[in-house]
């Protein structure tokens, strides 16, 4: 018996007991009770005959959202906190001696350093001065993004439990630390839909040259949801959708009728197999043929001005690059795409901090800070959702030989930091505080959860509420955790 | 159901009140049996079963309503069932003659009914309640809720961390049910012996060890769960309330150290700091409330499907800002050719619309005589588009929009004249036009509360 007639007679049966059991049931109870029309008449179905039923995108947000769109902009492999944000002069000083025992506590170190006999403290391998309306201390690796400080929230106390990068970034994408789960465009493109239906609501953009930590496309898996809500990954180069393009194909009517055509059979597959994987793939021919007008437009660069093009740096006219693809999730976001997931790797470092930082935040820092106020000034921000921020930090003692030139850090998930702008941020702030190795948070701790909640928050979902029911069980974003960070919100 | 529960309390004085008329007729006519009671007997038997069985389904509909220890409540509920059937069981042996048996069986009838009324009583006003008024006599211990108010906490560090922290919490949130009042599973929290001695299930605080304290484990269940305390109907302790209790455990539960002979760690301190500052209140409170315009408290009818419909023909987005609102968002984001004779098909819609997006469309300044007509607008993008002064003129009666793009458009330093008399606008947008940063920074001095964006060069 092959697969899908194994799924099929399953359903049968099992839905064809439960149903009548329940139904009969149900029907014996009203019987009983002499109201055969006050079933119908309240909303509670006494007679359920299929859970996927249940599984109800939400369509419109729970209440009035304060953002429509969100920009992810995923530093892959773990920031340090102490070398961007999180200022700590106390390290400079303590440079080469050991972390007390008292800060390091109990807390898990990974296998990298777990033979270490010292864990001796490295002095940040950056200077910080003061920027902004608050005087906020921030890197000079970073002078971009601390021109654009009054318009950020920086979350210095965020923390996560996963010390390894895939687990770390699956968690922070998805709400659980195994593959799976969907990731929160999926959500979000599963429960709210479209904006603009010509182009994907979840879209994912990797920058190319960052590092070589790879990343794997389960963090933009659409998991149990239906599949035409996992992320569209834009490719690098002329074609960001492979075999969009259609030059020396056929006419767009013909491919119209054909498409047609092709759909007359999905449905009557559908109808005799009952797969709802079906409607997804009829959903990606559709959008697929929607691309085909809206992604040239879209990619093609022509019509940005020099000023704009410099305003990002000189990496935005290579495809591929961070600069390039924060200048793509711009003109997506003005196009209204819910969600645009950038990823940039090169962030891990284990070893030459020094000259890896500076790459990685010569690469990012400037089209990062461009792409803010770019939103701003097209009066986008305001309903914009930006994020910045990776899977875990960075330890503040030294991984390998410290020597006066260079270190290394190790993971480290007991705090680290991101920011967001936008879309309801409370902008100029600094949120949560970690003590003076930026090792352990000492107030305003914002869990991976609470980010994810607060997130769902900002474009108006309750995160408790928006559920999806698969093998059993109510899944959410945010599991069984997570409050709202109500302190960084307007 | 629970409404019918209600009624037990009441209805269970029917069988107590006719099974004691039998007792004492039963009395009289073992006496002197010429006073011929028989009938009555037989009647009241009857009439004791019935109600004896209504006084249980009621009561049944009582327990499921919760708040009540377990097993005190089973037992109760098992004899009162008991009672019953015994009841009945008196009257067959009545009828068949059987007056022995019957005689002995109701003696125990009468401690069964004396032992399950006062089980009953205890569960409804507290165990204490019929000995509370005898001091000394019974043991019955007399002691008012220490109501002594507690010294206001001026240095976290010096505050009594079980009278001035923890009391108030346990005052607020447990006494009700775990007092001197009522005592729900024979546990008392309102003084430290008590505390210490535990309830029906043996000790609830292991000093040192709050993973192993029922007093905090009972505290963390699902909402849910039929052990959670305070039960799911009473009002839950915050967040804040439980790192305390949990805290005072960890650190040995100790009942006269101060905050500060306690070395609380840094974060326990911004815990207990907030705690002070919140007490009686949820977190959540201490922030400003979110900002949301004022509209949305609006009462505004559902909108007009077929206007809607009409609209998404033309593949111009409609849809409520929220479930169930009556409120609007559309964006022409996908129909650039909306103009301003298609502008006429928002006006079905004028009082719903209050996010509307019309950026690069083929409107022009006659269109805006219809978007004026939105009195619940509060974002406006118009950037893209050949509107000029002319048309931002019509938009002054707007008295909620707070959002502004007029990015790329025909604007000058005239629109920002007119701009500055709408009171509500919160941000304006005007990169790409002609006006003027000299205007932008008359603007500025003159409305600092507005945000005007006109271009990174002026950021």
């Amino acid at each position: 018996m092959d697969e899908i007639k194994k799924i099929l007679y399953q359903y049968d049966r099992r839905k064809f007991l439960r149903g009548s059991a329940i139904g009969l049931g149900g029907i014996a109870l009203s019987a009983l009770l002499g109201c055969e029309n006050d079933a119908a008449k309240s909303n509670k179905k006494i007679i359920t005959l299929n859970d996927v039923d249940e599984n109800q995108p939400l369509i419109n947000p729970h209440f009035v959202p304060k953002a429509k769109r969100v920009i992810y902009l995923f530093q892959s492999g773990g920031p340090s906190q102490m070398e961007l944000f999180d200022y700590k002069p106390k390290l400079y000083e303590m440079h080469g001696q050991e972390i007390p025992d008292s800060v390091i506590g109990t807390n898990r170190v990974s296998g990298m350093v777990s033979n270490q006999n010292s864990f001796p403290l490295a002095g940040p391998a950056a200077t910080f001065q003061q920027y902004g309306k608050n005087g906020t201390y921030l890197s000079d690796l970073i002078p971009h993004t601390a021109g654009i400080v009054d318009d950020i929230c920086i979350v210095k106390s965020m923390f996560t439990e996963q010390i390894n990068h895939e687990p770390a970034v699956i968690f922070t994408q998805t709400g659980n630390q195994l593959s799976g789960r969907p990731s929160i465009g999926s959500w979000l493109s599963y429960g709210l839909g479209s904006l603009n239906q010509n182009l994907p609501s979840f879209i994912v953009l990797i920058s190319q040259g960052g590092g070589d930590q790879p990343i794997s496309n389960l963090a933009w898996s659409n998991g149990f949801l239906p599949s035409h809500h996992q992320g569209v990954q834009f490719m690098t180069g002329k074609d960001p959708v492979l075999y969009l393009s259609s030059d020396a194909g056929p006419e767009k009517m013909d491919r119209r009728r054909a498409l047609d055509f092709i759909k007359e059979f999905n449905l009557l597959q559908k109808d005799q197999w009952k797969d709802p994987e079906i409607d997804s793939r009829l959903n990606q021919y559709e959008m697929a043929y929607r691309m085909q007008m809206a992604v040239p437009e879209i990619s093609d660069l022509s019509d940005e001005p020099q000023h704009i093009l410099d305003m990002y740096g000189p990496d935005v006219r290579t495809p591929g690059t961070y600069a390039y693809n924060c200048l793509m999730a711009r003109r997506l976001a003005e196009k209204d795409v819910r969600f645009i997931q950038l990823y940039h790797l090169g962030w891990d470092h284990h070893g030459s901090l020094h000259s890896g930082i500076r790459k990685a935040t010569a690469q990012t820092d400037q089209a990062s800070a461009a792409l803010v106020k770019d939103l701003k000034q097209r009066g986008l921000l305001d309903d914009t959702l930006v994020v910045w921020g990776g899977e875990f930090g960075r330890t503040s003692f030294c991984q390998g030989k410290l020597t006066q030139e260079d270190f290394g850090r190790d993971h480290h998930p007991g705090a680290y930091s991101i920011w967001m702008a936008g879309g309801g941020i409370r902008p100029g702030t600094v949120y949560g505080q970690t003590d003076d190795f930026a090792h352990n948070i000492v107030d305003g701790k914002v869990h991976v959860h609470d980010f994810q909640a607060t997130l769902f928050h900002l474009l108006g979902i309750d995160h408790e509420k928006f559920t999806y029911k698969s093998q059993g069980r109510r899944y959410r974003l945010t599991d069984v955790a997570g409050e709202v960070v109500k302190g960084i919100i307007t | 159901m629970s409404f019918l529960g209600h009624f037990h309390p009441l209805v269970v004085h029917l069988p107590i009140g006719i099974l004691m008329i039998v007792f004492i007729m039963e009395i009289l006519q073992w006496r002197k049996p010429e006073n011929n009671l028989g009938k009555a007997i037989r009647l009241s038997l009857v009439v004791a079963f019935i109600t004896g069985v209504i006084s249980c389904i009621v009561g049944f509909f009582l327990s499921q309503e919760g708040g009540y220890e377990e097993n005190t409540l089973l037992l109760h509920q098992w004899m009162g069932i008991s009672l019953t059937l015994f009841t009945g069981i008196s009257w067959l042996l009545y009828q068949k003659n059987l007056i022995r048996w019957y005689r002995a069986g109701l003696v125990v009838l009468f401690l069964a009914l004396m032992i399950t009324g006062h089980q009953g009583g205890n569960m409804t006003h507290g165990d204490d309640y019929l000995t509370a008024g005898l001091p000394g006599l019974i043991g019955g211990e007399v002691k008012k809720i220490n109501s002594t108010p507690v010294a206001a906490i001026t240095d976290i560090q010096q505050a009594q961390v079980y009278k001035q922290l923890v009391v108030p919490v346990l005052a607020n949130k447990c006494y009700s049910c775990h007092s001197s009042a009522k005592i729900k599973g024979a546990l008392r929290l309102d003084e430290e012996k008590h505390i210490f001695k535990g309830g029906k299930h043996g000790t609830i605080i292991e000093p040192g060890n709050a993973a192993n304290s029922e007093f905090i484990k009972r505290l963390l269940l699902s909402r849910e769960d039929d052990k959670l305390m305070p039960p799911k109907d009473q009002e839950p302790l915050t967040k804040e309330e439980i790192t305390l209790l949990t805290w005072w455990v960890e650190s040995g539960s100790n009942t006269s150290k101060k905050v500060a002979e306690l070395n609380p760690d840094s974060s326990t301190l911004v815990m207990l700091n907030s705690f002070v500052a919140n007490h009686g209140t949820t977190p959540a409170q201490k922030h400003e409330p979110e900002a949301l315009s004022a509209v949305f408290e609006k009462t505004v009818s559902m909108p007009d499907n077929e206007s809607v419909e009409a609209l998404r023909n033309l593949s111009v987005l409609v849809s409520p800002v929220a479930q169930n609102s009556p409120f609007l968002m559309v964006s022409c984001v996908n129909f650039k050719e909306f103009d301003n004779k298609t502008a006429q098909l928002l006006l079905p819609l004028k009082d719903n619309i209050v996010w509307l997006q019309v950026e690069n469309t083929m409107i022009t300044d006659d269109a805006l005589a219809i978007i004026a007509q939105m009195p619940n607008l509060i974002r406006l993008n118009l950037s893209a588009t050949s509107i000029g002064t002319e048309g931002i003129k019509k938009l002054q009666a707007l008295s909620f929009l707070e959002y502004i793009n007029i990015n790329h458009t025909k604007a000058d330093n005239k629109t920002l004249e007119i701009l500055q008399k709408i009171n509500s606008l919160k941000n304006i947008y005007c990169w790409k036009t002609s006006v003027t940063p000299e205007a932008v920074g008359i603007f500025r001095t003159q409305k600092p509360e507005t945000n005007i964006i006109q271009g990174i060069e002026n950021l």
